[in-house]
């Protein structure tokens, strides 16, 4: 039943979908034959799709391809049937062929006949109509994927009632150093109070918490906490259900609504979910609502529920405030007021800093880092296009010349020049939008991989989808690069000379037509070169940053997030069950250490600890240094693979229950900023109470070890202070496990472990390679991209080379037949055909690397580890191409030495 | 205004097949665009599968032929449909298209070709 009501639901979806394509195919028709059976067709194709989709996925796929067949076929006749009966026509009663008539015709009728030319030439030559279709089809194909993607995630507004008006506030250091902070619930409660720019303002804090319920195996989910105004700031409310209520968010009620996501992976879509309870973190909440699919802020939420009392109090730093101005405020107006208001009203603890706050639009916050990136790939893929085109135009020069016959005869006949270049235009807009429909196709599928291998943090990506906007631009893009193509050839069919080809006795292609052949195949290869380059250096950046040495061992490692189980209220109980987990992994078969931290060696942010180095003065102003802190188990540093670089490790977590003086280690970056030219294993911290310290408590430096570096292409290492889990217990901590070659411990047999302790943990097993795959997915992401279309590129330029080499041979067959004759060795042809080859790869690959020494500044932001214009890589592309122009020249030259020059000499 | 060009003419003749399976269909009852096509794919067995865009164009044809008339019925599933039924004149053709098919049958019937059963049913 689960099954059915999916299904139901998803046909239904699709129809939708549908209905607006149907509305294209009916518009085909003239307007008459719409008024009158337009709304009833579109009727009669719904329960067509219907049945269709009953039958699967390819019966589907074949009604589209034969109703649109038959349609542009019936659309076409009718129009065509309303023009015989137009007035003009019913007087002059004037021929329907192409060419033969001038002023005075029917525009349509004249069309008519083009299209219908045009159908007959590309059904007498399939080997170039399908080439042809083929080119712009890839062409087109990757410019409606890419298209797609852009338009969703950087063109479309948010998914939010008048979502221009949705901001993002941020506090901010008055110094401007750190700009993008997260506020506390005192600054949030000021902005509240005094605001004049906003209809509403409100907060929202992410964390990870265990989700248990009757529907499976507990996991972890990420619950967004939301002040009140959440909703309405958002402007979205429940698809089903209730929202939160005021009188909720005042008492911290424990209610949650639900992601849409969630709703349909784990509870099936069933609407019966509203109104049960399931637990979180141990506390029993009651589903009141269902989000609709649309919301996905913020991107990783999965249930949203109140502030609890507690959390109202708890000043840390970490709340996202969105608002929504008022419709006669500015972004820049709201800026100003807020930084007004936070630097105008005393911190609530005197100690802190004041700080000052600014506004940024939502959605310029949402796509920040994918703008500049995304920008480039469609940059890529018009190129692609560009390619395309060139390609297409190359191939229809050479076939106009081999038709210069056809064009003189009807041009003796009278037909009139401005004809004659509609003609020859219509038929290669004709095989553009042929081409186009298949890059549509095409699209849809290319998108979907995308989608597929694209980083899963890539903003709405659950909306992307090729749809009808992006069609319609696709189908101008067609049009356009239709005329594109064919504007050569049609200038050339309009300066036609007709004796000159009637008399000449072979297709000819003048010395006008070999020359833009000639610059075509130059503009291929330059923009090819030009992507190959880009491609290149992309992929030399991500081969960088994921090999980059990141001061961690990335193989033989396991991380194992679990957070501790609810009746384990004290830090005793829980640092009691992590050293139980910790004893139970380090006796798996194959362990060679397991150690506890509270960050993984990946995440290169969390708590900054303000402390002081004993002896020295605090700095002026009296604000304490601040340096990421670490709580880590023994043997951490050797399950991580960090080096220590002086003094000695933490000793055994046993040893140090009793110790009265505090231990710690820091890192290199530490040392260089804290306690330069000083021997650091001399000094010791001292840090503020926290976690019921009552006082201050020393800690000895009794270790340096070796930076790490999360992100390679990340600025400079953050300092740290590693204390030892005991001294500084933590209330969530993850496991490190590394294994020997002999055998390598299974997240079965980990979480088997774990729940033989306690099985209402949810145990999440990964190993470092999945944590740094995940942290380069955006850079492969663009290598992949960049270097498919580059590939694709390079392709198509090769042919273009091919294709004016063959048809080059193809004109000097006589003169190499000649030549032969006279005793020309077969060295010499072939050097005379590899020579042309040679030249205009060359003259290619220098304009090329020229574009490229200009186009890879605007690139340089995102690349790591290598120069935008690195010799070896500019000097390997140039070669390659070389390489790739040789091949292409290959085949030809093998022709010319084919030629038999009797029967070259022989011929005409 | 459409019965000025209802026309019974003998020349109509032979139907086209599609045109002949679509005033069966609507000889046995007044019927909406999507049911014709059904009717249709029914009669011939599959044999002939006409889509939404050719039957509007044949219906088109037929309605300014005047053998088929707009139904007074109306669709309570969907307001957008329009139920179709044969005109007298349509009937009539339908009829004399029926005779000649029979003729021919009458013919091979008695070459033998035909089983004297199938060729009576």
């Amino acid at each position: 039943m689960r099954r059915g009501i999916g299904m139901r639901r998803n046909i239904e979806s699709r129809t939708v979908r549908h209905a607006r394509w149907l509305g294209l195919l009916v518009s085909l028709y003239p307007r008459a034959f719409r008024d009158r059976f337009g709304a009833e067709m579109i009727a009669a194709f719904e329960q067509e799709i219907t049945s269709a989709q009953t039958r699967g996925r390819v019966a589907l796929a074949r009604w589209w391809g034969t109703t649109l067949a038959a349609s542009l076929g019936c659309a076409l006749v009718e129009h065509r049937q309303g023009i015989m009966r137009h007035p003009a026509r019913r007087r002059h009663r004037l021929p329907l062929v192409a060419g033969a008539s001038g002023k005075g015709d029917h525009w349509m009728q004249n069309m008519i006949a083009d299209l219908r030319h045009a159908g007959r030439r590309m059904t007498k030559s399939p080997g170039f109509t399908a080439i042809a279709v083929l080119t712009i089809g890839l062409g087109i194909g990757v410019n409606a994927a890419v298209f797609s993607l852009i338009d969703t995630i950087l063109l479309r507004p948010l998914p939010f009632a008048d979502s221009d008006r949705l901001v993002r506030v941020w506090s901010a250091q008055p110094d401007g150093n750190r700009r993008f902070l997260e506020t506390t619930i005192d600054e949030l409660n000021v902005l509240r109070e005094h605001h004049r720019a906003f209809v509403e303002i409100a907060a929202v804090s992410l964390a990870p918490r265990d989700l248990h319920d009757s529907a499976g195996t507990p996991r972890g989910v990420v619950v967004a906490r939301v002040s009140r105004g959440f909703f309405d700031v958002i402007g979205v409310s429940p698809s089903l259900g209730r929202g939160i209520l005021d009188e909720e968010y005042t008492r911290g009620a424990p209610v949650v609504v639900l992601s849409h996501n969630l709703w349909q992976t784990r509870y099936g879509g069933h609407r019966e979910v509203v109104g049960e309870t399931l637990s979180i973190q141990g506390e029993l909440h009651q589903v009141v609502g269902i989000m609709p699919r649309a919301l996905r802020y913020p991107q990783e939420a999965m249930l949203w529920r109140p502030f609890t009392e507690d959390e109202n109090q708890d000043d840390d730093r970490e709340l996202q405030v969105v608002a929504r101005l008022r419709p006669d405020v500015t972004v820049e107006q709201a800026s100003a007021e807020v930084a007004s208001i936070l630097s105008h009203s005393p911190p609530a603890d005197p100690d802190s800093e004041r700080m000052t706050g600014w506004v940024q639009p939502l959605q310029a916050m949402m796509v920040k880092d994918i703008r500049r990136p995304f920008w480039l790939l469609l940059a890529a893929v018009v190129a692609v296009l560009a390619i395309a085109c060139a390609n297409v135009a190359n191939l229809q020069l050479v076939q106009g010349a081999a038709r210069s016959r056809e064009l003189a005869i009807r041009t003796a006949l009278g037909a009139g020049r401005r004809r004659m270049m509609t003609q020859v235009l219509t038929e290669s807009v004709a095989v553009a939008a042929c081409g186009g429909l298949l890059g549509l196709g095409l699209g849809s599928w290319l998108l979907q991989l995308m989608v597929l291998i694209s980083p899963a943090d890539l903003p709405r990506l659950a909306e992307v989808r090729l749809d009808l906007r992006v069609a319609a631009v696709m189908l101008a893009v067609t049009m356009v690069s239709g005329i594109l193509f064919g504007l050569f050839p049609a200038l050339r069919a309009a300066r036609f000379d007709p004796a000159s080809a009637l008399h000449g006795s072979r297709a000819t292609l003048g010395r006008q037509g070999q020359q833009l052949q000639q610059l075509f195949a130059i503009a291929q290869i330059a923009m090819a070169t030009l992507l190959v380059v880009s491609a290149g250096l992309l992929t030399a950046t991500f081969v960088h940053i994921q090999g980059a040495d990141r001061g961690f061992t990335t193989d033989h490692v396991l991380t194992v997030d679990l957070s501790p189980p609810n009746h384990r209220d004290t830090h005793e109980q829980r640092v009691a069950f992590y050293q139980q987990v910790r004893a139970t992994l380090a006796d798996l078969p194959g362990v060679e250490a397991a150690a506890l931290t509270n960050f993984h060696p990946m995440q290169d942010y969390g708590f900054r600890m303000p402390f002081e180095i004993v002896g020295q003065p605090v700095q002026e102003g009296g604000k304490s240094p601040q340096a990421l802190l670490r709580s880590t188990s023994a043997e951490f540093f050797r399950a991580a693979g960090i080096q220590l670089v002086a003094g000695a490790d933490f000793p055994p977590d046993a040893a140090q229950a009793g110790a009265a003086q505090g231990l710690t280690i820091v890192n290199e970056a530490f040392v260089q900023t804290f306690l330069p030219a000083m021997d650091p294993l001399r000094q010791r911290l001292t840090h503020p109470a926290y976690f019921g310290d009552e006082q201050p408590v020393e800690h000895q430096i009794i270790g340096v070890v070796a930076d790490v570096r999360a992100d390679a292409a990340a600025g400079p290492v953050k300092p740290r202070i590693y204390l030892p889990y005991r001294q500084m217990p933590w209330p969530r901590m993850k496991a490190l496990i590394r294994f020997s070659d002999a055998a390598t411990p299974t997240a079965a047999s980990i979480r088997e472990q774990i729940w033989a302790l306690d099985p209402t943990i949810p145990v999440d097993v990964t190993t470092m390679e999945q944590w740094i795959a995940t942290s380069v997915a955006s850079q492969r992401f663009n290598m992949r991209m960049m270097g498919a279309f580059a590939g694709l590129a390079l392709l198509l330029a090769a042919l273009g080379i091919y294709g004016v080499l063959s048809s080059h041979v193809a004109r000097r067959t006589r003169e190499i037949g000649l030549r032969v004759t006279l005793g020309a060795s077969w060295r010499s042809i072939v050097a005379m055909v590899l020579d042309r080859g040679l030249r205009l790869s060359l003259a290619g690959v220098a304009l090329g690397l020229v574009g490229a020494w200009w186009a890879t500044r605007w690139l340089a932001s995102l690349l790591f580890g290598i120069r935008p214009l690195e010799p070896w890589l500019l000097l390997g592309v140039a070669l390659g191409f070389v390489a790739v122009a040789l091949a292409a020249s290959a085949f030809p030259a093998l022709r010319a030495l084919r030629v038999d020059p009797l029967s070259a000499l022989r011929a005409d | 205004m459409r019965s000025s060009n209802e026309s019974t003419d003998p020349h109509h003749l032979p139907l086209k097949p599609a045109i002949l399976l679509i005033l069966t269909a609507l000889a046995q009852q007044p019927r909406h665009g999507y049911a014709i096509m059904v009717a249709v794919r029914e009669q011939s067995d599959g044999g002939v599968e006409l889509g939404t865009s050719h039957l509007y164009r044949h219906l088109k044809k037929l309605l300014d032929q005047g053998w088929v008339v707009e139904s007074k019925m109306t669709d309570e599933q969907d307001s957008r449909r329009r139920h179709y039924e044969l005109s007298v004149s349509g009937r009539q053709i339908l009829r004399s298209e029926m005779q000649r098919l029979q003729n021919i049958l009458q013919v091979g019937h008695d070459l033998g070709l035909l089983d004297p059963v199938e060729a009576s049913g």
